[in-house]
Parts: C-alpha cells; sequence; structure tokens
C-alpha cells in the first residue's frame, strides 16, 4: 500500500460507482440467453427438448403401460381408446414404445456429443494452436476418418462390436467427431492472431492459458451451435441404424426399430410408422431451431454497440 | 515514480535500450518438400539495423507491406527470426531460453492496430488489466484492482470502465485500454504498432498525446510505427523509413522529413496532404510497378520504382550509409 502514490482516490470508491449506475450491467451468458429468448423459433425448440427431456426421464411413469407387454385383441391395430397410436405387430402399445423410444434417442444424441467434443477439441485445439507438422499429423488422420463414408463405416464398426446399445453410441462418436475437430482448428487458426491473443503473449501467458482462457471462450459459441446441430444427426444415424435392425436389441424400442416394425402394416395401419416418423422429424426440427437460435444469440459482438 | 513497478533497475539516460542487427525474416511458402518443387521463400524482412537509445521513440515508417509490423513483433519475440541479433538492455533476446524471457516480457510491451481486436471480447476491463499484474507485479488482489484503476486514470478512463466489455467502449477507449494493459507490467520498451491507424481522426490526436506524454512522464523507450509522417514526425526523435522489408533511410525525424534524402523518402513526403490550398509544391508521380517480396531481384528494392534508378541500382543493393552527420540513406544517387 505504501508504494501508491497519494493522490489517486482509493479504488473502491471509484468501483462502487459502476454499481450504482442506472445501467445495468450483465454478463455475457445472460445477455445471450436474453438474444435467446426473443427469438420464437428457438424457444420453441428449447421448450419441445426440454419436453423430450422429462418424456425420456420420467418415461416409467408417463407411459400408460410397459413397453414390452403384449395384450390380447391381435397384432397392429389402429388407434383405440385404450391405445391412441395403436397397437404394434406383437400386440404391444405403440404410444408407450414411442414415450420409451425417446429414451434412446436422446442418449444418443447427447452421449454421441459428449464424445465428439472430448475427441474433437482437444485434437482441433491442439492442431490450430500448435501448427505445423502437429497439424499436418492430425488434420492428415482427421481427413482420413472424413473420408470414410459415415453410415458405412458405423455398420462396419458394429459388425466387428457387435450390437448393443453402448457400441451404438461409440460407432457413431467414432464417425461424428472430425467434423467437430475441423470446426475447432478453424476457429483457433482465425483467433490465434487476434491482438488480443498476440497482447497475452506479449504479456508472457503461458500456452494453456492461451487455450483455456482466450481461444476456447471465443471459440465457445461456434462449438456449442456445432454440438447443438449434431445432436439430431445422432439421432437420425440411430434411427436409421435402428431401421436397419442394427440399433439397441429387442424389446427395448427406438424410434427408428418402431418404423421398422410397423412397416409390415404400412398399407393396412399407416398410423403405427408415422408417429415414431414424428417424433423422429420433431425431436430434430428443435434442436434445429435451438442451434441457429444460438448461433445468432452467442455473438458477443451482436448485442447493441 | 512510486506508481511504477519498483524492483526493476533503471538504465542511466544515453544507454542504448534496444540494439537490433541484421534482422532478417524470410516465410517458407513452398509446402512439404516434394521432389521438382522450386523453393519459395518471401523475404519479409531483410536485414534491418537500428538502435532505440534509453528514452527515446524511433519511428518506422513505410507502406503496407514493407516489414514495419513483422519487425516489431520480431523485436517482441512473436515470431522467431530467420536470423540476426536483437539486444535488449545488453542482453539477446533472441537467443534467451523460455524461462529467461519470460521475465523479459515484462519490459517488452505492445499497443497493436485494430482497438476492437486488442481486447478479449469475452473479458471485463478489469480482467484484461488484472493479468499482467498477476503475472509480473507480486501485488495483492485488493492492490491490483487499485492499481488497475489508477492505469485508467493514467490513460484518461477512470473506475466506472472497470466493468466494461470491449464492446460497449469506442475505438478510442478501447485503444486507452490496450495502452494501459501495455504499462501495467512497467514497461521500458513499448512498441506502438500503428496504435491510429484504425482510430478516428479526432482521436487520433488524443492517442497521440496520450503515447507522448506517457513517454516522458515514465521514461520508457518507443517504438512508433505508422505510415503516417506526421504523427512520426511529433512523435518520433529518430525515424527508420522502410521500404520493401529494408531499412532506406534513417535520421532525426524532422530533418528526414523536412529534408528528405531517399527518393523514396521523398515521394513519401510529397504524398502528404498540404493544408495551404496555394502552397506550391510539386507532385512526385509514382510509377513502375511495387516491389514483390516473393524471390526478389537483386539490385536495390526500391529501382523498379524510382525515378533516378540507373543500370547500377539494378544490379546491386545499395548500402545504407552515412550522408550527412547523422543522417543514412541507402541510395547510390544520393
Amino acid at each position: 500500500m505504501q508504494t501508491l502514490p497519494a493522490a489517486p482516490p482509493p479504488a473502491s470508491l471509484s468501483l462502487q460507482a459502476p454499481l450504482a449506475s442506472p445501467v445495468p450491467r450483465r454478463g455475457l451468458w445472460s445477455d445471450a440467453f436474453g438474444r435467446l429468448r426473443k427469438n420464437p423459433a428457438a424457444m420453441t425448440g428449447l421448450v419441445v427438448i426440454v419436453a423430450l427431456a422429462l418424456t425420456a426421464i420420467f418415461a416409467d411413469r408417463i407411459a400408460p403401460y410397459d413397453y414390452a407387454r403384449q395384450f390380447v385383441g391381435g397384432p397392429s391395430e389402429a388407434p383405440t381408446r385404450a391405445f391412441p397410436f395403436g397397437t404394434d405387430s406383437l400386440g404391444r402399445d405403440q404410444l408407450s414404445r414411442v414415450i420409451y423410444g425417446s429414451r434412446i434417442s436422446l442418449s444418443v444424441g447427447f452421449l454421441v456429443q459428449l464424445m465428439v467434443l472430448a475427441i474433437g477439441v482437444p485434437l482441433g485445439a491442439l492442431a490450430g494452436y500448435a501448427g505445423g507438422r502437429v497439424d499436418g499429423l492430425i488434420m492428415r488422420f482427421t481427413d482420413v476418418m472424413y473420408a470414410f463414408p459415415d453410415l458405412l463405416f458405423v455398420i462396419l464398426l458394429l459388425a466387428v462390436l457387435g450390437r448393443s446399445e453402448v457400441n451404438v453410441f461409440l460407432a457413431i462418436g467414432v464417425v461424428a467427431w472430425p467434423t467437430m475437430a475441423r470446426l475447432v482448428r478453424a476457429q483457433f487458426l482465425a483467433l490465434k492472431n487476434e491482438e488480443y491473443v498476440l497482447a497475452a503473449r506479449v504479456s508472457g501467458a503461458s500456452g494453456w492459458r492461451i487455450v483455456t482462457r482466450h481461444l476456447l471462450p471465443n471459440a465457445s459459441g461456434p462449438i456449442i451451435v456445432a454440438v447443438t446441430l449434431g445432436i439430431p444427426s445422432a439421432i437420425l444415424t440411430e434411427a436409421i441404424l435402428a431401421f436397419l435392425g442394427l440399433g439397441a436389441p429387442p424389446p427395448l424400442p427406438s424410434w427408428g426399430s418402431l418404423v421398422n416394425d410397423a412397416l409390415d402394416s404400412i398399407f393396412t395401419v399407416p398410423l403405427l410408422a408415422i408417429f415414431p416418423s414424428l417424433a423422429v422429424s420433431v425431436t430434430m426440427l428443435a434442436f434445429v431451431f435451438l442451434g441457429d437460435g444460438l448461433r445468432d444469440a452467442l455473438d458477443p459482438r451482436a448485442s447493441s454497440r | 515514480m512510486s506508481t511504477m513497478v519498483a524492483t526493476r533497475p533503471r538504465l542511466e539516460q544515453g544507454t542504448t535500450a534496444l540494439q537490433v542487427t541484421e534482422l532478417v525474416k524470410e516465410f517458407n511458402l513452398s509446402g512439404l518438400p516434394w521432389p521438382g518443387q522450386r523453393k519459395t521463400v518471401l523475404r519479409a524482412v531483410g536485414g534491418v539495423s537500428f538502435d532505440v537509445p534509453q528514452g527515446t521513440t524511433l519511428g518506422l515508417v513505410g507502406e503496407s507491406g514493407c516489414g514495419k509490423s513483422t519487425t516489431a513483433r520480431l523485436v517482441a519475440k512473436l515470431l522467431p527470426a530467420t536470423s540476426g541479433r536483437v539486444l535488449f538492455q545488453g542482453e539477446d533476446i533472441l537467443a534467451a531460453s523460455g524461462a529467461r524471457m519470460r521475465s523479459v516480457r515484462q519490459s517488452i510491451q505492445m499497443v497493436f492496430q485494430d482497438p476492437f481486436s486488442s481486447l478479449n471480447p469475452r473479458k471485463r476491463v478489469a480482467d484484461i488489466l488484472d493479468r499482467p499484474l498477476v503475472l509480473h507485479s507480486g501485488l495483492s488482489k485488493r492492490q491490483r484492482l487499485e492499481r488497475s484503476v489508477e492505469l485508467l486514470e493514467t490513460v484518461g478512463l477512470n473506475g466506472d470502465h472497470m466493468v466494461r466489455f470491449s464492446h460497449e467502449m469506442s475505438g478510442g477507449q478501447c485503444q486507452r485500454v490496450a495502452i494501459a494493459r501495455a504499462l501495467a507490467p512497467g514497461p521500458a520498451l513499448l512498441i506502438a504498432d500503428e496504435p491510429l491507424s484504425a482510430l478516428d481522426v479526432s482521436i487520433q490526436a488524443q492517442i497521440l498525446n496520450l503515447l507522448v506524454s506517457l513517454k516522458s512522464q515514465r521514461q520508457f523507450s518507443m517504438i512508433f510505427i505508422s505510415h503516417d509522417l506526421r504523427a512520426v514526425e511529433y512523435a518520433a526523435d529518430e525515424v527508420a523509413v522502410m521500404y520493401a522489408g529494408r531499412i532506406v533511410e534513417q535520421g532525426p525525424a524532422v530533418e528526414t522529413f523536412n529534408d528528405p534524402l531517399h527518393p523514396y523518402t521523398q515521394m513519401l513526403r510529397a504524398a502528404i496532404p498540404e493544408a495551404n490550398p496555394r502552397a506550391d509544391r510539386p507532385a512526385i508521380r509514382m510509377q513502375g510497378e511495387p516491389f514483390t517480396p516473393i524471390n526478389p531481384p537483386p539490385g536495390c528494392c526500391f529501382a523498379s520504382r524510382c525515378a533516378l534508378a540507373t543500370s547500377e541500382c539494378h544490379q546491386s543493393q545499395p548500402p545504407l550509409e552515412v550522408k550527412i552527420p547523422g543522417r543514412t540513406a541507402a541510395c547510390f544517387k544520393v
């Protein structure tokens, strides 16, 4: 304290001023949420996603019947009062199966994106920040992964790994991360020559700090958007796999396998196929709307200048 | 004096703060080695030497792409140099180890061109100013806070700005924060890389005056980079005119601009608009092709645009030699 001159007023005084100032100062995240709230499509998406998540979590309480319970009365019946979505070819309540199906779809969406984050972000960050040979090496590997036809590669992996819920997550995650790695690398390449990063280096900041405090936070917007838009594509891939009979083993329902089951009676009771298809479409749309809204909301410079 | 970081010993006036010798930066533009591929090299800085005496300002002028900024980044060790030597307070910093460099860092600070991009858009001013203090000052949290406010006041802002983000401030305010950040570790050398060119003209004068007065208060040395000759004439003691990665003329700022020796400096001087509309001053017409830094031809880098150029100029590179006591130029014709 004695090193300070007497002239400037105590910092505490000048620091209190902004707190009392009439203009409320908010953080970047609350600012972004404020912008998101004004976007009706994104908010609709968010509400639908929350509702879906709740449905998935509380499926056992919401579903009127157990998903595997068979009812007498014949296979593949059209909707009735007791079975609003009808019953499938084994006489199981389609509504309950669609509700339980949300569990697999949503968990595929989230877990695959977790994997994508865990693999894609560090690799992309390393490639973008380090540059040179490290970059070349990582990106060529990424290119090789990227060049495989997605679905065929997933099917191949599942054939090798065997058919189980976890393997479905793994297989989709393994093909999905290169996109994220490329995105993060591109972001880092652009950001690392920003003058605030140079200023941090001139101040002697460590590489770790520059990556975690300057580059990652400023790349977080596009990363969040990519995750939000990656979820529906993972859901769709899982639905396709399940439709092809490569999803989670029966009797566990997944929206894709429900559509497949309903194919037998597509001309007699088309509604059996339509309900799970709708569930996939609505979920995907919700995530896409939310992702688009986030893209606009997460730019810190978007607020009034 | 008490406002500075007190631990750093101050050098006597008259010694050399920075001594740059034959600094070269080449960028290799060819990709992976491949049979039959020609090597493509961009020579951004081709053997630049200058001294900055303690407490003085060296102005670096020249057109876009002449290597001014690259030189600055080499001196600040933001880029690895291809060859050459940079002695800062007698120590070769190009050879300094990472750990040693980290402590040198606090003595060399930079102010950049774009005030918006030089502040992290996700950080408040308080965080931006706190970091260099955490790294270099050893002060407590509360002391750092007080020091930050003090720094803001030094650059003409106040504590109200502590909670702002860069997008909540004007360009001039952002540049003031950037200057405050550069002052925070108590630098002995401040490199201002085109600190004015992204600002409104009315703000430019304020920032220029701020830099000049801070320099005389805090007695640091400065490298002031600009393409605005009048700003350099005002701020700098010595000036080095760069063209195509080389210094073509060097000397005291006022003399150099009033009576330029090198044809390129004369051309620059003639390009400044005259305030007096009746002033009768001959314009120098630009001619010829600008220099390409990729695989450059031999000879004077300015020869392709020079009215005085002869065959000698196209064949060999004129050395930078003393033409008038205290003033050097690289030209056969002067």
